[in-house]
């Protein structure tokens, strides 16, 4: 049963992430990414998966321009919010409705917990009164589910916490500035089965309001988490399906034969 | 016949004997010099020599004469160091940092290229040259000596250093703090400004007082620069003392000899404290990142 929010986005039919022969390339005729088409399901969680080295990650920061970071990183084809090339609006725009959490735990270092949720509208310059800040502190980490252990320390460096609410930190820090999209590069790979099974529930409630792109590289974790799912091999996009249908019966036999080799 | 794994000992002893036996040799120096500052620098110290300006030579005459301590005190020559120090780094701090920014974010850019390579040259640059540069530029053109023109010398040598410091703090950080701070939507100077910065802040102003205490010692671009003067000055145009221009000039004269180890102690010491202090900064500032 869909929650409201994924209702609201259903029926306006908003927040739509199309890629269109996307293609990146580290250097020239070598390519992480090779046209790859495919058109996000709103509200719902889309797994990237494939072997080390298949463009998933490239994939994911490309979506959000991050890879314009690195000059010699090009992308051609067209990536489209709601129908608007990525490329033609502004970087801080895109990064701002499309969120991302990294595959390590990065808070930053200077700033207490408080500061650190806070801390993407004072990069924006983004002015709150004091309650406006308290509660969107307290929402956003009750929404990763650390508002209970960390409410009578909000003044202690984030990096006091535990890896694993240090994850959670940050995808609050991410939610706080109320992204349409959040992007999940392994968040769980340095975490505790605890934290994983934690930031899996949360990525199962925040589904109803968000669309949520996540690379696993834990085939299980994928398969209990994702609604649909899309597999990578060498930069090319082999399959896309809901998950279910890929994991139980793959189309394609490249697919079927990485599920294979993961199961064993 | 002594075993392999003997053997091995009896080097690995050896090696330790050679470490500390050639740190001792080492240490001689530095503690010889401490030794001769502190035996010979002490006689000098009483309050009126952070309180007075130095002598005239014949009052040093005389007090020579009389087996006195020489009247007066290097109190032009502090408060010119500390005068010409903070307009050294009003003109190096802001440029030096700026400038390290640009190189370590635009490494590969031809300009960027270019600056590190001058700023390479200008780190090993004789600092008389740099005075005498600054003479011909400054002090001839204004017609006279004067503080701002030493400050300028400074500056130039300060300058390489103000933007190494910088540029090796930044590359200590990890890509993923800038990365996850654009990735919040934040400008790139916003990122710098208020993750970079507070991120680096205790290496940086470790990396400023640390080139400080290297230019406080730097005397050749004075001499030339600021020429010194037996008062306290702090007009900015007008010739002005510093500490190592009275070592220098006490050097010069054979009857305020003694004074040259009180100054040499004062400087010392100063140079000794800010060093602490910059640990110290390091120390408590540190802030250790994740994954480290």
């Amino acid at each position: 049963m869909p929650g409201n929010g994924k209702l609201h986005y259903l029926m306006n039919k908003k927040h739509l992430l199309e890629l269109k022969n996307v293609s990146v390339s580290f250097s020239p005729g070598i390519y992480a990414i090779k046209n790859v088409s495919v058109s996000i399901k709103p509200c719902a969680i889309t797994s990237v998966i494939g072997a080390s080295g298949a463009g998933k990650s490239t994939l994911l920061r490309s979506i959000n321009r991050m890879h314009e970071l690195y000059p010699n990183i090009k992308l051609s084809g067209e990536i489209s919010l709601d129908g608007k090339n990525i490329m033609e609006m502004k970087p801080i725009e895109v990064r701002r409705r499309i969120g991302m959490v990294f595959q390590m735990p990065n808070p930053f270092p200077a700033m207490n917990i408080y500061q650190n949720v806070l801390s993407g509208y004072k990069l924006n310059k983004i002015y709150l009164s004091k309650a406006e800040k308290d509660e969107i502190v307290e929402k956003s980490l009750q929404d990763v589910a650390l508002w209970d252990e960390v409410k009578n320390s909000l003044n202690k460096s984030a990096l006091s916490l535990t890896v694993g609410q240090q994850q959670r930190l940050c995808i609050a820090r991410t939610l706080a500035l109320q992204p349409e999209f959040l992007l999940m590069d392994d968040p769980t790979s340095s975490i505790d089965p605890i934290c994983t099974n934690r930031i899996e529930e949360l990525m199962y409630r925040l589904k109803d309001n968000h669309t949520i792109i996540v690379v696993a590289h834990n085939l299980s974790q994928a398969s209990r988490i994702s609604d649909y799912a899309m597999y990578l091999e060498k930069g090319e996009l082999v399959e896309y399906d809901i998950s279910n249908v890929m994991f139980v019966a793959p189309k394609d036999k490249r697919t079927e034969r990485y599920i294979t080799e993961q199961i064993e | 016949m002594i075993s392999y794994q003997k053997f091995r000992i009896y080097i690995d002893k050896f090696f330790h004997v050679i470490v500390y036996l050639f740190s001792f040799i080492a240490l001689i120096p530095f503690l010889s010099i401490i030794w001769t500052l502190l035996k010979k620098g002490l006689i000098h110290v009483n309050p009126n020599f952070y309180t007075q300006t130095s002598p005239s030579a014949t009052e040093a005459i005389l007090a020579n004469l009389s087996g006195e301590i020489i009247p007066g005190g290097i109190l032009n020559g502090i408060c010119g160091s500390l005068y010409i120090l903070l307009i050294t780094i009003i003109l190096t701090v802001p440029l030096g940092f700026f400038i390290g920014v640009y190189i370590h974010e635009n490494r590969k850019q031809k300009f960027s290229i270019f600056i590190q390579y001058i700023s390479a040259i200008f780190y090993g640059m004789p600092s008389i040259i740099i005075g005498i540069t600054v003479y011909v530029f400054i002090v001839k053109s204004f017609h006279s000596f004067s503080a701002w023109a030493g400050s300028v010398a400074l500056s130039v040598l300060m300058l390489p250093m103000i933007i190494r410091a910088t540029d090796e703090t930044l590359k200590s950080l990890p890509t993923y703090l800038k990365e996850s701070g654009l990735a919040l939507g934040a400008s790139y100077t916003s990122v710098i400004l208020r993750v970079i910065i507070p991120t680096a802040k205790g290496n940086l102003l470790t990396g400023l007082l640390i080139s400080v205490s290297r230019i406080l010692g730097v005397t050749a671009p004075l001499i030339v620069t600021t020429l010194g003067c037996s008062m306290v000055n702090w007009d900015i145009t007008k010739p002005t003392s510093s500490i190592t221009l009275l070592i220098w000039n006490f050097s010069n004269n054979p009857c305020m000899a003694d004074m040259v180890w009180s100054t040499s102690l004062f400087l010392f010491i100063f140079i000794i404290v800010l060093n602490i202090i910059a640990k110290h900064i390091a120390w408590k500032w540190k802030i250790t990142l994740p994954h480290e």
